[in-house]
């Protein structure tokens, strides 16, 4: 979607949240990939994912594009929603779970659909040698150096997004960044079987 | 282990991303569900910081959207009363197909179906079979709305929607071949009994947009900015250039136009007609 179909769409979305949908379909599988590979767990990255994407819809109106782009903003409402996993160690998607009740939606049928999607993501994880020891690495690693280095290497997000998303400054993020490397480096160093 | 070899890593350890249609598919209904039923939270800042400073000025803001049809109602008519149908090259000699049945031919209102975008009420749905008979580009069939109950014969009176800047409207449908096209006529004052409509300013070279891959399973959005993505065909003779805004000073009528196909069905739907 360009850049200005993304805009004209969320404009609309705040008067009308059905137009929210195509934004959603776009973002949806990148948050739950970015969360999942923050978590390791997908579980844990479906609901927060959920949570998510029910806080942006629902702050939709508070979203304004001159202070940056929506892929940074909801990337930063993602982040703080895995920070709060990280600082309560179990994860409850209140809001999410709220709204349910509140509309009383349920789609049973599709519950194989997603047990089948859910056999596909463990899949890939298993199969990636190098994203269980990456996953298992990071966990070591202080918070600051997981958001900044998944940022950047796993999602492919360059210095001045990660800035946004991150609230902090780009030279702050390069020197994050190669601290964590050096970090990872002595991570892997310290292991004493060869994980290559 | 060096650094760049971390970094090998790290990029090695990338997924793919999944679909997750089903799953996603369950998120969002709830989501867009809740948010749907609380219409008062959306309505945007600036319109309620308007609403207490200026009434007038209010007005001229809203004034900038404005919505065609939403097919709530179910019959054939628009918010502004201008009516849906659906034409074919049956009046040029054409055998192509279509439904619902052109209205010159049934004399019956155009039927709308169900269900509309996210399991909503209605939709317009046409489907169709272009012929054989006219040749390439002259095989055809829509669906038109007219702008207002005003726009059609025999009063053909234009509206000016100038001051908007494009059309949006959600769209779903199996197209296999052919072409779609967004078309916004030109029509003068004039009404041409025979043919219930109104005449062309333009010789049928009118303002429109390839809109065939926008056609998908799902129900997608399609944005038109009217003087950016709009253009008369190649073919357009030079007595029949115009402006685009002098066409939005006078617009009659939307159609959504098929052509060239390789007689396979063509299924489309629409919904969410709205000026922007």
């Amino acid at each position: 979607m360009d850049s200005d179909k993304e805009k004209k769409i969320l404009e609309q979305s705040k008067t009308n949240p059905l137009d929210f949908e195509e934004i959603f379909d776009s973002y949806y599988p990148r948050i739950f990939r970015y969360i999942l590979y923050r978590t390791g767990n997908p579980d844990i990255a479906k609901d927060i994912s959920a949570e998510t994407f029910y806080k942006a819809l629902n702050k939709i109106n508070t979203y304004n594009s001159d202070r940056g782009s929506f892929s940074a903003w909801v990337y930063k409402i993602a982040n703080n929603e895995i920070n709060y996993y990280f600082r309560k160690k179990k994860y409850e998607p209140a809001s999410y779970n709220a709204a349910i009740e509140e509309g009383g939606f349920a789609e049973p049928q599709a519950k194989v659909d997603i047990e089948n999607e859910f056999i596909e993501v463990q899949e890939e994880m298993a199969k990636n040698k190098d994203f269980l020891q990456i996953c298992e690495a990071i966990k070591n690693i202080p918070q600051i150096y997981q958001e900044v280095i998944t940022l950047r290497f796993l999602e492919n997000k360059k210095i001045s997004e990660i800035s946004m998303i991150l609230d902090k400054k780009e030279g702050t993020i390069k020197s994050i960044l190669s601290r964590g490397i050096l970090k990872l480096k002595k991570y892997f160093s310290s292991r004493k079987r060869n994980v290559f | 282990m060096e650094e760049k070899d971390i970094i090998d890593k790290l990029k090695k350890a990338r997924l793919p991303l999944f679909s997750l249609k089903a799953t996603g598919k369950n998120v969002k209904k709830v989501i867009i569900g809740v948010e749907s039923k609380k219409e008062i939270i959306y309505i945007p800042e600036y319109l309620k910081i308007l609403t207490a400073a200026a009434a007038g000025l209010f007005f001229l803001t809203m004034a900038t959207y404005y919505v065609v049809d939403n097919m709530d109602k179910g019959n054939n008519f628009n918010k502004n009363g201008g009516v849906w149908s659906t034409y074919s090259d049956e009046q040029e000699g054409g055998n192509s197909m279509v439904w619902p049945p052109p209205a010159s031919v049934t004399g019956n209102d155009f039927i709308m179906s169900k269900p509309g975008f996210a399991g909503e009420k209605y939709a317009v749905r046409v489907t169709g079979v272009t012929g054989t008979k006219l040749g390439l580009n002259y095989n055809y069939f829509g669906v038109v709305n007219r702008f207002s109950s005003d726009s059609s014969c025999p009063k053909c009176i234009g509206v000016n929607i100038e001051k908007y800047n494009g059309i949006m409207f959600r769209i779903k449908g199996k197209i296999t071949s052919g072409k779609l096209y967004f078309i916004l006529p030109y029509e003068g004052s004039d009404c041409l009994p025979e043919r219930l409509t109104c005449k062309s300013l333009t010789n049928y070279a009118d303002y429109e947009k390839d809109i065939t891959e926008e056609v998908k399973a799902d129900w997608t959005m399609v944005v038109i900015d009217f003087r950016k993505d709009l253009i008369q065909p190649y073919w357009t003779p030079n007595n029949a250039v115009v402006p685009i805004d002098k066409v939005l000073e006078n617009v009659h009528l939307f159609k959504w136009q098929f052509k060239n196909g390789d007689g396979q069905v063509v299924d489309f739907w629409i919904d969410n007609v709205r000026l922007f």
